[in-house]
């Protein structure tokens, strides 16, 4: 699932960037996880929550967040990742995001909503009426 | 108590809907009945899982230092979101100012809901379908005169970069040349953000 990956990847530049602007130790390292990807995983929620504390502590010794000059596009290049293409919100994606918008694909809400990358919470049985489409983005 | 039927959440959207890293949250709910639509799921108002503003906030702010770092937030689709105007609000009031929040909407709602609604958003994406009345009639079963004027409202009342058009080719309902008149009359009206799509039937 290499959109995923892409994702995980970009998601751990900007927690590298939110942990540098505000001289937050952060160690992260290489994920060796060869299945399916979500885009997040356990191990990356918990560094979010790592620097969520960070952040707070500082903030009780009124340091505020630093998030200046960070943006996606500078995570996106410090990731290495080329050019994203995503569909705009309402079209449909490629799995697993398009559970969101094609209910062909509609899966059943985890136990843990939003653990993952998409949650869906209509059910399956939805599927029959659904027309298939996709669409692709030419822009002029 | 406001609630809301909700049939989706999707996290970690990166550039799709706005800028910056987005979770799309889908409302049940829609008052066009749109040939290929994507969601016909959301027609259904027995589908979904009730929310309140707070439950919402209580599950997506899970990413709230994804939205702060990169400028990104909560877009709201469907469905219509903007029947919704009441939970929304009542969503930034929770939010804060900080997180972007962004309606894919077709703008067919009444006006005074986008007048409402005008300050409590960060930007819209405004799935216009076609300019052409009959087109519009046609593949949607409703007017388009109330979207119009709608869009060229909210085009008077804010920056207009903060209105995004999306002008899809829709086989058997319009033409190449159609999607241009579109656009030409889109830009006539002050839209500077347009993006042509088109629709491929599997």
């Amino acid at each position: 699932m290499a959109k995923g990956k892409q994702t995980c990847k970009i998601l751990k530049e900007i927690r590298k960037q939110i942990a540098a602007e505000n001289d937050i130790e952060l160690i992260t390292s290489e994920c060796t996880h060869k299945g399916d990807c979500a885009g997040t995983c356990p191990k990356c929620e918990a560094e979010v929550r790592y620097l969520e504390r960070e952040l707070e502590k500082r903030q009780r010794l009124g340091k505020a967040a630093v998030f200046a000059g960070m943006t996606l596009g500078t995570a996106i290049t410090a990731a290495s990742c080329g050019p994203l293409i995503q569909p705009t919100a309402g079209m449909p994606m490629d799995p697993p995001y398009d559970t969101i918008t094609d209910s062909t694909r509609c899966v059943h809400l985890p136990e843990e909503p939003l653990a993952g990358d998409v949650v869906a919470i209509v059910p399956d049985s939805l599927a029959a009426d659904t027309v298939a489409l996709d669409s692709v983005r030419e822009k002029k | 108590m406001t609630t809301a039927k909700i049939f989706g959440l999707s996290r970690h959207r990166l550039t799709t809907d706005g800028e910056g890293v987005t979770t799309l949250v889908t409302f049940n709910g829609c008052p066009l009945r749109c040939k290929y639509c994507l969601n016909k799921t959301s027609w259904d108002m027995d589908k979904g899982r009730d929310y309140t503003p707070e439950s919402l906030y209580e599950e997506v702010k899970i990413d709230q230092l994804y939205f702060l770092a990169t400028q990104g937030g909560i877009t709201f689709g469907g469905g219509e979101p903007l029947l919704q105007a009441a939970f929304i609000k009542e969503f930034r009031a929770l939010c804060g100012p900080q997180w972007q929040l962004v309606v894919e909407t077709s703008l067919h709602v009444p006006f005074e809901t986008v007048q409402e609604m005008n300050a409590v958003l960060d930007g819209y994406i405004v799935d216009i379908k076609d300019m052409n009345s009959e087109t519009y009639l046609a593949y949607t079963g409703k007017e388009i005169g109330l979207a119009l004027k709608n869009l060229e409202w909210i085009l008077q009342h804010g920056d207009p970069k903060r209105v995004k058009v999306r002008v899809p080719h829709i086989p058997e309902y319009n033409t190449d040349e159609n999607v241009e008149k579109s656009v030409e009359k889109l830009r006539a009206m002050g839209v500077t953000d347009i993006e042509e799509f088109t629709y491929i039937i599997r």
